[in-house]
């Protein structure tokens, strides 16, 4: 099944697609992210209902701003997260009317006030330890190759390239949390 | 410390955890971690989480095989065959029937093959102590024989003689009857199996056949000496929902402990004693002492960790989904059934 097929199901309401994705596919991300969130997890029914209900509230807003520049579990993943942080700190609001656009400008309208804020990724890069991670994000990002270049230099395919990608980026974040914390 | 919130949306960090972002969108993300919190939290949520995934998913090391060794020759007799060879070469005398009979009324021996917790049984009815262990080295053998014990090695016949390992494992036993010094050295031993009973191998074709049975080693010896190795079960990692599951089999091993010393009459008291039936250990595990209560922990953990290095799962029978063909309850992340094939997932 597709991501465009499986939020069709969804949108539509189809029951048996509802239920085999929240109780099924995804209940094993779904659980690994509570244990993360909450000391005292709670009834995994109850809350996945409940961020259902948050999901296709006024005919599925929030599930519509799914753009599918992600696969769709992935969104889930980070949708999940955040309501889940919310209702443990009990300020869990509905704001699937006001889709979340980015006010884009903000974060670019004063580099320079901006400089002490900015985490750089050559800085970050130094603390991954995985040399192939490290590549990676050199050539897409400092050295600005194309990835099908990149990918034709590793020999691997550019389905894979994103794959190692993605473990990259992922390890940045590691890195960059790290720093955060300080 | 409450930083702001950004503008980071899901949809964009959904982007960037699936490795799509471009450079720009990146250090975005990044630096704004230095000024959310949230986001920062979100991140460090969404990492662990998928690293528990990947633990959850990995696969896990080479179990112990149980399987009954069955390689020797038809008879399926490799162990017992090694074990009465030890039996003749150390001249201990045996009533051959007598002693068959024992292993068929203990059922030592089965009609597919010796189940291999049991190699070693006939050795223990002649009088030799017996020691097994999972993960032995030639250093082990070396010793075992050095000390005058009788070493019984559990290999995969297939690779012994050469075949490859792509082959169905054939569990076979036989008998380490000396090992060369150096670095690649031979290994001379008795095979029940074949036509010629004793031969020369090289340590590295040994280890080869030596590995798929996570090197299984049986010593025995005449001198009484017990040298417990129990498994070595550390790099089994333990889910978080399995460390709580410790506790309650901590607690219950205690009380079954104790349930069974007060049927027999035991009673509570300050010091242990043994004529009077006393024992300081008969209350409440809540009141046991920290150091009691640990050493049910370990044994606890041990046993969990045991059971999935021999291959089994512990699975949480809310977290399975029945299978629409055979009915067997497969894991949710399972995408066919282990049982029937089909296919159980969306």
């Amino acid at each position: 099944m597709t991501d465009q097929e499986l939020v069709a199901g969804l949108i539509e309401r189809n029951a048996e697609i509802t239920h085999r994705f929240f109780f099924m596919t995804a209940r094993p991300m779904l659980l690994m992210i509570m244990r993360r969130v909450f000391d005292h997890a709670p009834d995994y029914d109850e809350i996945v209902n409940e961020l259902y209900v948050y999901l296709i509230k006024n005919d599925c807003a929030k599930l519509r701003l799914f753009s599918f520049e992600s696969s769709f579990m992935t969104w889930l993943k980070v949708v999940a997260t955040r309501y889940f942080l919310r209702y443990r700190d009990n300020i869990v609001e509905d704001r699937s009317t006001e889709p979340e656009s980015p006010s884009a400008a903000e974060p670019h309208d004063n580099p320079v006030e901006k400089a002490d804020a900015r985490i750089d990724i050559e800085t970050l890069l130094g603390l991954v330890a995985n040399e192939r991670y490290r590549w990676v994000i050199r050539r897409l990002f400092i050295d600005e190759i194309l990835p099908d270049k990149v990918a034709a230099e590793m020999g691997i395919t550019l389905e894979n390239l994103y794959n190692v990608k993605r473990r990259a980026l992922s390890s940045l974040t590691v890195a960059a949390l790290r720093i955060v914390k300080l | 410390m409450n930083k702001k919130s950004t503008d980071i949306t899901d949809e964009l960090l959904a982007k960037f955890i699936d490795g799509r972002t471009d450079r720009a969108e990146t250090e975005r993300i990044l630096s704004a971690m230095k000024e959310d919190d949230s986001l920062a939290e979100m991140l460090e949520v969404i990492t662990g989480a998928d690293a528990g995934m990947r633990e959850w998913s990995r696969p896990r090391r080479a179990f112990l095989p149980m399987s009954r060794l069955a390689a020797a020759n038809d008879k399926r007799t490799c162990s017992w065959d090694c074990e009465t060879y030890i039996l003749d070469r150390r001249s201990v005398s045996y009533d051959s029937w007598n002693l068959l009979r024992q292993a068929k009324i203990n059922k030592w021996l089965f009609n597919d093959g010796t189940p291999l917790f049991n190699v070693g049984r006939v050795l223990e009815a002649g009088g030799f102590s017996v020691n097994r262990t999972y993960d032995a080295t030639l250093e082990h053998v070396r010793k075992a024989l050095r000390q005058g014990a009788d070493v019984i090695a559990v290999v995969d016949n297939n690779v012994l003689n050469g075949a490859g390992s792509e082959a169905m494992p054939a569990y076979h036993a036989i008998v380490i009857e000396a090992v060369a010094e150096g670095e690649n050295p031979e290994i001379s031993y008795y095979d029940p199996a074949g036509p010629s009973r004793h031969k020369t191998i090289a340590a590295e074709r040994l280890d080869a056949a030596w590995n798929p049975v996570r090197r299984y080693l049986v010593t025995a010896s005449t001198d009484g000496g017990y040298n417990p190795v129990p498994i070595d079960v550390s790099d089994v990692e333990l889910m978080d929902d399995l460390k709580e599951l410790t506790e309650a089999i901590a607690e219950n091993a205690h009380n079954v402990w104790a349930r069974a010393r007060l049927d027999e009459g035991w009673r509570y008291g300050a010091e242990r004693n043994d004529s009077k039936k006393t024992h300081p250990d008969l209350v409440e595990y809540v009141r046991l002492p920290e150091s009691e209560k640990q050493y049910d922990r370990i044994m606890a953990q041990n046993t969990l960790r045991l059971i999935m290095s021999m291959g089994f799962d512990i699975v949480d029978s809310r977290d399975t989904v029945e299978c629409p063909c055979c009915g067997k309850q497969c894991r949710v992340e399972d995408i066919f059934c282990s049982e029937c094939g089909k296919r159980i997932k969306l």
